[in-house]
C-alpha cells in the first residue's frame, strides 16, 4: 500500500488549483499518486492507489461531489484521511462534511503553509 | 448631520396634518388642470349671467330671463353679482397675477349687497328688489332670493378666506364651498322634480333655475382652484382612493336622484300606495348602492392582488441579484485563491531567497483579500463585513504562516464585535497583514520565545487597532521613514482610513493606528 513516502490524492477540478495543491504536497517530501477532476475519478483512483489522505475539493464538475466521493471511497474499503477543501461553508453543507467523520476542514482560500501544516497534523509520521 | 435628506415641507400646523397626507402626491400639472377647468366654469357662468341681463332683462326675451314660462327670473341685481364674483374667482385662479385691489373690491362690492339684501329682507321686511326693479310679477318672483343672497355671501367668504394655506383655513373653505354647492344642488333637483313645491320655501323662493346652475358653477370653480385643499385633495388625487371615488361619482349622484325621481312619478300618476312606494325606492337603492360597492370592492381586491404580485416579483427579483452577488464574490475570492496558486508555483521555480520572500509576502497579501471575501460571503450581507472575527481569522492565519508556534511566539488576539464595510475592512485587514508580518520578520530576531498581542476597539465611528510586541525593538526601522515596501503601504492604508497611526518603544514595539475620535470615556 504505502512505501516510505505517504501518498496523496489530489482532487479539485480547477487544473492550476490541483497543481498547486500537487506542488504544496511534493515540496514536503510526499507522493502525489493522482490529480481528480471528477467524483468519479476520485473513485477510481483510490481504488487503484489507495492513498493515505485525499484533498478533496468539495465542489466538483459532474452530479456528485467530494462528499459523495468521500463515502464511496470509505464504502469501498479503504480508510484515507480525508481532508475536505471547500468554497463555501452554508450550514448544509457543513453537516454533510462533519458526519463523514473528516480529518480537517480548510475554506478557501488556502494557503500554502496552511495546507502543509494541515497535512503534517493528519498523516501518521 | 442634522436635516439631511430631510425636504419635507415645514408643518406649520401639526395636529391637523393629515397621516397620508394626500396633497403631496398630486401633481403640479394636475394641479394646473385643475385651476384651468375652475376658470372656465367662472367664464361660464359669468355668461350665463350676462346673456340673462343683457338678453332677458334689458331686450326683454322671456327665454332668457326665465327659461320656462312658470320659472323664476334671474333678478338684475343676482346676474350682476354672479358677474362680478365671477370675474373675482377666475382673477383669483392662476394665469396672470392681477392687482389684488381688484378681486378684493369685486367681492366687497358682492358681499355688501348680499348682505344689505338679506339683512333688509329678513329685518325690515322689504325687498330691495322690488324698490329698484319692479317686475309685473305680483308672487315677487323676479327678486333676489335669500339662498341667492346667501350663496353670495358664502362665495364671498370663500375668495376671501383663501388667504394662503394653513389646515383651518383649507377645511374652512372646502367646507364653506360644500355648503354653497348643496344649496345650489338642491335647487337645481327640486327644479328637475317640482318647481312649486320649490317656490313653497321661502329661503328658496324666487332662485332662477339658470341662478342655481351658475352657483352650481361658481362653488365647484371655487373648490377646483384649490385641488389640493381638505376632501379636495381626496377627490383629485393619483391614488388608488382617489380614481374610486371619481369613477363612483356619476353613480352617486345619478342614483338617488333617478330613484326619487321614479318615485314621484309614480306618485304623480297615483301607482300603488304612497308607502309602498317609498319602500321600493329605498330598497333599489340599497341593491344599486350595494351593487356598486361590490364592483368596486372587486376593483380593490385586483389591486391588491397586483400588488401581492408585485411583491412577489421583486422579493424574487432581490432574492436573484443576491445570488448572482453571491456568486461573483465568490469567483473573485476564486481568482485570488488562483493568483496565490500561481505565485508560490513561480516561486517554487526561483532559487534567490529574496525573491523567494517578496513572492511569499505579496502570497500573504492576497490571501488576506481572499479571506475578506469569504467572510462576506459567510456572512451574507454584502454591505458589510464582521470586522472583528474577520481581523481573529487574520491573526490566526497570520501566526501560522509565520509559523509562530515553531518559533515560541505566543499570539493573542482581543477585539469587540463590530461591523463595518468592504472599504474599511480591507485596508484594516492588510494593516494588520503588514503590521505583524513586520514584526514576525524583525522583531525576535535573536529571541528564543516572545508574544504578540493584536487588540480591536471599536465604539462609533471610533476604532483603534494596536499591535505589540516584546521583542527586540524596531532599532533602525522607524515606520514612517522609508525603509521597505511594507511601510510605504502601511502609510497609504493609513492614510485610505484616514487614520493615525502611532508607534512606541517600550518594553518592545506597539504600534496604534486610530480612526475616528474617542467618545465619551477614554480608551
Amino acid at each position: 500500500m504505502s512505501n516510505d513516502q505517504h501518498q496523496v490524492l489530489v482532487v479539485e477540478d480547477n487544473m492550476i488549483t490541483a497543481l498547486y495543491y500537487a506542488s504544496v504536497v511534493e515540496v514536503m517530501g510526499l507522493k502525489v499518486c493522482g490529480k481528480a477532476a471528477t467524483a468519479e475519478q476520485a473513485i477510481a483512483m483510490a481504488a487503484n492507489t489507495h492513498p493515505a489522505a485525499i484533498l478533496m475539493d468539495v465542489r466538483l464538475r459532474g452530479s456528485r461531489d467530494g462528499i459523495d466521493a468521500a463515502e464511496s471511497i470509505r464504502e469501498a474499503g479503504d480508510e484515507p484521511r480525508i481532508i475536505y477543501i471547500t468554497g463555501s461553508n452554508e450550514p448544509e453543507t457543513m453537516k454533510r462534511m462533519n458526519e463523514s467523520n473528516p480529518a480537517a476542514i480548510l475554506v478557501k482560500p488556502v494557503m500554502a503553509e496552511q495546507l502543509e501544516r494541515t497535512l503534517r497534523k493528519v498523516l501518521p509520521h | 448631520m442634522a436635516g439631511r435628506g430631510s425636504f419635507r415641507p415645514l408643518n406649520r400646523n401639526p395636529r391637523w396634518e393629515d397621516p397620508l397626507s394626500d396633497r403631496l402626491t398630486i401633481t403640479p400639472a394636475t394641479v394646473r388642470a385643475y385651476r384651468r377647468a375652475a376658470r372656465w366654469m367662472a367664464v361660464a357662468a359669468a355668461l350665463i349671467a350676462a346673456v340673462s341681463l343683457i338678453g332677458g332683462t334689458l331686450l326683454g326675451i322671456p327665454a332668457l330671463h326665465q327659461v320656462f314660462p312658470d320659472f323664476s327670473h334671474m333678478a338684475p341685481s343676482t346676474a350682476l353679482l354672479i358677474v362680478l364674483v365671477c370675474s373675482a374667482v377666475y382673477l383669483t385662479s392662476g394665469g396672470r397675477r392681477p392687482l389684488r385691489i381688484i378681486p378684493l373690491t369685486l367681492i366687497a362690492v358682492t358681499g355688501a349687497v348680499a348682505v344689505a339684501q338679506l339683512g333688509l329682507y329678513f329685518w325690515s321686511g322689504i325687498n330691495l328688489e322690488l324698490y329698484l326693479y319692479r317686475t309685473a310679477d305680483p308672487a315677487g318672483l323676479g327678486s333676489m332670493s335669500p339662498a341667492a343672497a346667501f350663496c353670495f355671501c358664502l362665495a364671498v367668504l370663500c375668495v376671501a378666506l383663501d388667504q394662503g394655506p394653513g389646515r383651518r383655513v383649507e377645511h374652512l373653505y372646502a367646507g364653506v364651498a360644500a355648503l354653497g354647492l348643496c344649496i345650489a344642488l338642491m335647487d337645481l333637483i327640486a327644479y328637475s322634480f317640482d318647481v312649486k313645491a320649490l317656490y313653497a320655501v321661502e329661503l328658496f323662493r324666487a332662485m332662477a333655475v339658470h341662478a342655481a346652475f351658475c352657483f352650481l358653477l361658481i362653488f365647484l370653480a371655487l373648490l377646483c382652484r384649490r385641488p389640493t385643499w381638505s376632501w379636495m385633495a381626496v377627490a383629485t388625487g393619483p391614488l388608488n382612493g382617489s380614481t374610486a371615488f371619481r369613477r363612483m361619482l356619476p353613480a352617486a349622484i345619478l342614483v338617488p336622484w333617478l330613484f326619487c325621481w321614479l318615485g314621484l312619478q309614480a306618485s304623480n300618476r297615483a301607482l300603488l300606495t304612497p308607502n309602498f312606494r317609498l319602500v321600493l325606492v329605498a330598497a333599489a337603492c340599497i341593491v344599486v348602492l350595494l351593487a356598486v360597492l361590490l364592483i368596486n370592492g372587486r376593483r380593490q381586491n385586483l389591486v391588491s392582488a397586483l400588488r401581492s404580485q408585485a411583491l412577489v416579483d421583486l422579493q424574487t427579483a432581490v432574492a436573484q441579484r443576491d445570488l448572482l452577488l453571491r456568486e461573483v464574490y465568490h469567483r473573485v475570492k476564486n481568482n485570488l485563491q488562483l493568483v496565490e496558486a500561481l505565485l508560490l508555483l513561480q516561486s517554487q521555480k526561483i532559487e534567490s531567497q529574496q525573491a523567494r520572500d517578496a513572492i511569499h509576502t505579496t502570497r500573504q497579501r492576497i490571501h488576506m483579500l481572499g479571506m475578506v471575501h469569504q467572510m462576506i460571503l459567510e456572512g451574507g450581507d454584502y454591505d458589510s463585513v464582521d470586522l472583528n472575527t474577520f481581523l481573529k481569522d487574520v491573526v490566526h492565519s497570520l501566526a501560522g504562516a509565520f509559523g509562530a508556534g515553531e518559533r515560541g511566539i505566543q499570539v493573542t488576539y482581543g477585539g469587540q464585535p463590530t461591523r463595518c464595510t468592504l472599504e474599511e475592512a480591507i485596508p484594516l485587514g492588510l494593516l494588520t497583514n503588514e503590521l505583524m508580518s513586520n514584526t514576525f520578520k524583525h522583531a525576535f530576531e535573536g529571541r528564543e520565545s516572545g508574544r504578540v498581542d493584536v487588540t480591536l476597539t471599536a465604539r462609533g465611528d471610533f476604532l483603534r487597532l494596536t499591535v505589540a510586541d516584546n521583542g527586540v525593538g524596531r532599532g533602525g526601522r522607524p515606520i514612517n521613514g522609508r525603509i521597505s515596501l511594507g511601510s510605504d503601504i502601511i502609510r497609504a492604508l493609513v492614510a485610505q482610513l484616514d487614520g493615525s497611526l502611532k508607534e512606541t518603544a517600550e518594553n518592545g514595539t506597539r504600534i496604534e493606528v486610530t480612526i475616528g475620535q474617542p467618545a465619551g470615556v477614554d480608551l
